[in-house]
């Protein structure tokens, strides 16, 4: 490979990128819209439980249990206002206690709790709420189980610590102004082949390993810096910028092979933004689920932008909880696919540009 | 110095079943314009893309500047210019960051682009944008692209194909001017009238074999039908045209008779163009 002639296309690749007021627009446009989209959301998590309390009897919730974290109970006066109140979303969920809890009049007979959800909370939530509010009761009561539980999270926290949802968001966000990079080279390399141009650079002593490496290096430096505003803007960069650049540089590597591929498809800018579109979605699923905390199904791990999305994720939001050897799983499985991408892309689109140069 | 700029033997290339180019020999010498004429689909555009590395022949050997083409490409490539068919310029940049990209790509340490520009009659053009460019003022452009490198052998694909006469005029000068500094150049046309004007030697390829090659002279002299055409004025006032052989033994008793008997108005010979003698030797016309 001669430097001396891949810089100067280069440079060339730059000034397109900047003359191509669609694409350049779009980017710049992708740039901002994601920065306010990210300081607008939350900041802050508020993942309180808002509980209504009815009892007919003088009790009212006082003291640690109303003021217990994550939760809020407020008492209220009527069992028909309780469940209003759940229907108009002031609260999560009513409880409805029949009698006495604390000193039953009649000690043989059970008290009757009503619980009240509202209708848009799943099963399986309202199955941990009865399970959590059953114990609550009976710690209200003076009837609490006589069990010590010892919680132990073995592994980094993924589920419990609470996250505000921008950063959440945030690899997605990152993720998507890489995969920006693959449009504009994709669409750079059509261009190339459509108008012949890369006929005339291949008659030059320039080889097609050169117009490659040019290309690849465009590629990465566009997907990358784009990558890099986004998360420097949002200041998260600092949180483990190591691990961040790196893992946002195997994704433009990544997301270059691709661009390789889609060219190699594409014939021209409508196509290429069709695949684009194809691609971006498929990519995004691992990204999607990020913003759900929880086990992540196996199947999506077997997209590789999972594990840009996922080492991005732990970077930024679990800096403390995971280090360096963490991250070598994710790391290795991005050096991979990041080779086995390019080596794909570069040998269908070796093959186009030989049908090119034939036609 | 090797004499013969471009050594073809036995060349050919096969798209898949077809057969473009069916084992072509020739030679071009240093300092020739030579004229490599065949109507559309003939072979052209696969001969000069072996010749300029751009696909390897299946079969046959081709020397550039005694260079193997296939082994030594890049170096081969540094020396020769090459103004491809279709207009392949970077429509978004200018006139002057186009020959610069390939001055840089060619590594043309001194490099003057607005020389250039003006050469191709551009002056004044070299900062605006080529997609604001005219077809013929691309195709200039294109031919000072070929230049940068101020290449050894100059490779033109159908240079002048479509342009106003001011542009095809301005390009056939530019190739003179090459001519005269030595340089090769390999010129593929179905103008058979360009050709006929700038080549030394011509050679015409139909369905990817070479039919004829000589120089324009001798191929009119072995092909060309000679006549004496003339007008006459009969009694009536009618003009009429009389055509009279000039190779019979008795051309001299038929001119003769026709100055004794008639009344001649115009008298001309007429020789064979070059378009004729490939239409008697292939059967088609080059516009097919």
């Amino acid at each position: 490979m001669n430097w001396r002639r891949i810089t100067p296309l280069i440079s060339k690749d730059i000034l397109l990128f900047a003359h191509d007021k669609l694409f350049a627009f779009l980017t710049a446009f992708c740039l901002i819209l994601f920065i306010m989209i990210y300081y607008i959301l939350p900041k802050t998590v508020k993942e309180t439980i808002k509980i209504g309390y009815y009892s007919p009897s003088p009790h009212v919730v006082t003291g640690t249990a109303k003021e217990a974290p994550g939760i809020s109970i407020q008492n209220v006066n009527s069992d028909e206002r309780l469940k209003q109140a759940v229907v108009d979303k002031k609260f999560h969920i009513g409880i409805s206690v029949s009698g006495e809890i604390l000193k039953p009049s009649d000690p043989g007979k059970n008290t009757q709790v009503r619980l009240y959800y509202s209708s848009e909370i799943p099963d399986e939530i309202m199955e941990t709420y009865t399970i959590i509010l059953d114990e609550m009761i009976n710690r209200m009561s003076g009837h609490a189980a006589k069990f010590n539980f010892a919680e132990t999270v073995l592994g980094p926290d993924m589920a419990g610590k609470q996250i505000p949802f921008r950063d959440r968001i945030l690899p997605l966000l990152v993720f998507f102004m890489l995969i920006t990079g693959t449009f504009i080279l994709a669409n750079l390399i059509t261009d190339e082949l459509e108008n012949k141009t890369m006929q005339a650079l291949l008659s030059t002593p320039m080889q097609v390993t050169d117009v490659f490496a040019g290309k690849a290096v465009v590629g990465v430096l566009l997907s990358f810096s784009q990558a890099l505003l986004m998360i420097t803007a949002t200041g998260r960069l600092a949180q483990n910028p190591l691990i961040i650049t790196s893992a946002m540089f195997l994704g433009a590597i990544m997301v270059t092979g691709m661009a390789f591929l889609i060219a190699s498809v594409a014939k021209d800018v409508m196509s290429v933004v069709a695949w684009g579109t194809l691609v971006v979605m498929i990519l995004s699923i691992p990204a999607v689920t990020i913003l759900f905390p929880g086990p992540v199904p196996g199947w999506i791990k077997a997209i590789p932008s999972f594990f840009i999305v996922d080492t991005l994720h732990r970077a930024v939001n679990f800096k403390t909880e995971i280090g360096w050897s963490g991250h070598l799983d994710n790391f290795s499985l991005m050096i991979a696919f990041s080779i086995a991408f390019i080596f794909l892309g570069i040998l269908t689109l070796k093959r186009k540009v030989k049908c090119t140069l034939e036609e | 110095m090797n004499s013969e700029a471009i050594k073809v033997e036995n060349a050919r290339y096969n798209y898949g079943e077809i057969q473009a180019v069916k084992g072509i020999s020739f030679h071009v010498s240093e300092g020739e314009i030579f004229g490599f004429l065949g109507p559309n689909g003939a072979g052209k555009s696969t001969t000069i893309k072996m010749l300029t590395g751009q696909i390897s022949p299946k079969q046959g050997q081709i020397h550039i500047m005694g260079m193997d083409i296939t082994r030594k490409c890049s170096q081969v490539q540094a020396q020769i210019g090459i103004c491809f068919e279709r207009t392949n310029l970077y429509e978004q940049m200018n006139a002057v960051q186009n020959l610069k990209l390939f001055a840089k790509l060619y590594s043309v340490k001194q490099f003057n682009a607005d020389e250039l520009i003006t050469r191709v009659g551009l002056e004044g053009r070299g900062k605006d944008r080529v997609a604001t460019f005219s077809k013929g003022m691309k195709q200039r452009l294109m031919i000072a692209r070929s230049l940068v490198n101020q290449p050894k052998i100059l490779f033109l694909d159908e240079p002048t194909e479509g342009l106003d006469p001011t542009s095809a005029d301005n390009i056939r000068h530019v190739i003179l001017e090459e001519r005269e500094k030595g340089a090769t150049v390999f010129l593929t046309t179905h103008d058979m009238l360009e050709a006929d004007k700038l080549s030394d030697r011509v050679a015409f390829i139909n369905d990817g074999e070479i039919v004829a090659l000589d120089t324009p002279y001798n191929l009119k002299q072995k092909y060309g039908k000679r006549a004496i055409k003339a007008q006459i004025r009969k009694a009536s006032g009618e003009l009429e045209d009389r055509e009279i052989d000039m190779d019979n033994s008795h051309t001299a008793t038929d001119v003769q008779t026709l100055f004794k008997n008639e009344k001649v108005v115009t008298i001309h010979s007429e020789e064979a163009s070059l378009e004729d003698i490939f239409i008697k030797i292939t059967g088609r016309g080059l516009t097919e």
